[in-house]
């Protein structure tokens, strides 16, 4: 198999406890090349510690896991050779300008940093030269996150871990973030990344996973999730309408049914619904398309 | 850490030039002869000859290499040096440094080459000023200390800070706070170092005191003319080194 043909990410029966508490039970999860993977659950589910584990920051229990076909406890350092790593809380050198930790950092990685490429990004993040001749202590939170950013995309990693990447970033950095990301994409790079922020999620990844109390709840496409959740439809009337007297179809589920209004949620296609509308004095017909927090709220409760 | 090597290391370096100058002050001044005067004689026979030597020129100059102050202040660099590896675990640096192609052996050798080079540099410091000071204080060649006393010193105290180094970077390479292994660290050696001074007088602690670095730290010996003991610096350089390659073994299976 070549290289190219390897999954990005390869989790097996990975387990991690921490004395009597478990944070990752037996996950098993493959993120192919060239996507960007969101990777999502509660506060405490066990994202930060899979991806620690990934690492090799943690020691798994159990279970073994692999980035581009490299083992990730026993042959680390390539592993990591391939990795560009934003952890959701940055550490840096206090008394280190910007351009100093940056090119602290660069040494360490096995590949070259482009200056062209790193110049792009800082001028993408708005990180000025003046900036970076700052000490770290001086920084804001703001930009220490864009800081951070570059470190980690600074190498051009095949796969980039990614941990809440927008936090403390502006809406204008969070919108170049995400072009950031898709323009990675464009180079076949793999993202994964775990965030909060469903829509940001919606918005970026191909490939969603939930992880609920160290387990893998969900794993599929964003489009295959999104049409697990039903449909909103609001159907307003010219003039005062009775329900069907012969119900509804099983499809349709009623919300509310004021005289003049109608709120269904309807699952699968619309046909069984504008087939019982038909004759009937419609004014108003509005589809709102499923979100994926309409179903990954529902993962997260346990309730799906 | 480099500034904080380069002030201990001028600062020690400047206190044995004014002990040099102190001391030949002294020296003129027959100040010794008067000190060893008043002193009654039972202490005198008590304290034995160390007593009489250190109140000399000699016995001044070497003052630097056994003041309690300045052997805690190289303790407490040296638990700097062995910490720092925790330190940037607990601040999350260490996230990015691990998470890049770097060995967890390579990460730590760091601190273990500070470990050897920042004693180093602040002892050669004090080397230096004691030669240098009495260059300036220039008194009569008869009074000037023997260069292996002082050498023999440096090196034994080096030998001691050395393995406090270890200790504390065993220890940092289990903690999860640079606080915790720099307490745990210093009360030890607080405790050994009484214990030590205190198993002198009262023979009950002489066993623990054998587990004391300090118990390998004789400067009173070497300042009375006796040679270094091999001995005593060998368990202190093995004490070190077992020290550092269990923070070796500790931090490569650690959660980081």
């Amino acid at each position: 198999m070549s290289q190219l043909d390897l999954p990005a990410i390869t989790i097996r029966g990975l387990t991690k406890r921490f004395g009597r508490i478990t944070a990752v039970k037996a996950l098993d999860l493959t993120v192919q090349q060239g996507v960007v993977f969101g990777f999502l659950g509660l506060n405490g589910a066990g994202k930060t510690t899979t991806i620690r584990l990934l690492l090799d920051l943690l020691r798994p229990t159990s279970g073994r896991a692999s980035i581009l076909g490299h083992d990730c406890r026993t042959d680390g350092l390539a592993a990591r050779a391939q990795v560009g790593y934003l952890p959701g809380e940055v550490g840096l050198y206090r008394d280190m300008t910007g351009r100093q930790l940056l090119d602290f950092l660069s040494r360490l990685s096995r590949t070259a940093v482009a200056g062209a490429w790193q110049r792009e990004l800082l001028e993408r993040l708005e990180l000025r030269d003046v900036d970076l001749h700052r000490k770290l202590r001086e920084y804001s939170t703001g930009m220490k996150r864009k800081l951070a950013i570059v470190q980690a995309f600074q190498a051009d990693p095949r796969v980039l871990i990614l941990d809440e990447p927008t936090e403390g970033l502006d809406p204008l950095m969070q919108e170049a973030f995400y072009t950031l990301l898709v323009d990675v994409r464009k180079r076949d790079r793999t993202v994964f990344l775990s965030s909060h922020v469903l829509s940001e999620v919606e918005r970026v990844c191909d490939h969603v996973a939930v992880l609920r109390q160290g387990e893998l709840a969900l794993s599929a496409s964003v489009s295959e999730v999104r049409h697990l959740a039903p449909r909103t439809v609001r159907v307003a009337f010219q003039e005062p309408v009775t329900l069907p007297s012969g119900g509804f179809d099983a499809s349709i589920h009623v919300t509310s049914a004021a005289a003049q209004q109608w709120m269904l949620q309807v699952r699968g296609p619309l046909g069984p619904l504008m087939s019982m509308l038909s004759g009937m004095p419609v004014a108003d017909l509005e589809v709102r398309e499923p979100r994926l927090e309409d179903v990954v709220i529902g993962y997260y409760r346990g309730s799906a | 850490m480099r500034s904080v090597l380069l002030v201990m290391a001028g600062a020690l370096a400047l206190f044995q030039i004014l002990l040099a100058m102190a001391g030949q002050q002294l020296q003129k001044s027959g100040m010794f002869v008067q000190l060893a005067n008043i002193i009654p004689s039972f202490i005198r026979e008590l304290a034995g000859s160390a007593l009489m030597t250190m109140m000399s020129f000699s016995g001044i100059m070497a003052l630097g290499y056994y003041h309690v102050a300045i052997t805690a202040a190289l303790v407490a660099l040296v638990i700097a040096i062995g910490t720092e590896p925790v330190a940037e675990i607990e601040a999350g640096i260490a996230d990015l440094i691990l998470s890049r192609p770097v060995s967890r052996l390579s990460a730590l050798s760091r601190s273990v080459v500070l470990l050897i080079v920042g004693p180093s540099v602040v002892i050669g410091a004090m080397v230096g000023g004691t030669f240098l000071g009495l260059r300036v204080a220039a008194p009569p060649p008869e009074l000037w200390p023997r260069p292996s006393m002082i050498t023999s010193l440096a090196f034994n105290l080096w030998a001691l800070v050395f393995c406090w180094g270890g200790v504390a970077l065993a220890i940092g390479s289990v903690a999860r706070r640079r606080s915790v292994a720099g307490s745990i660290t210093g009360a030890a050696a607080t405790a050994l170092m009484l214990a030590d001074y205190l198993s002198r007088v009262w023979s009950p602690l002489k066993p623990i005191a054998r587990f004391s670095p300090f118990h390998y730290y004789n400067p009173l010996n070497l300042v009375i003319g006796n040679a270094l003991s091999i001995t005593d610096v060998g368990v202190l350089l093995a004490a070190g080194a077992v020290g550092i390659v269990a923070g070796y073994v500790l931090f490569t299976r650690r959660d980081i």
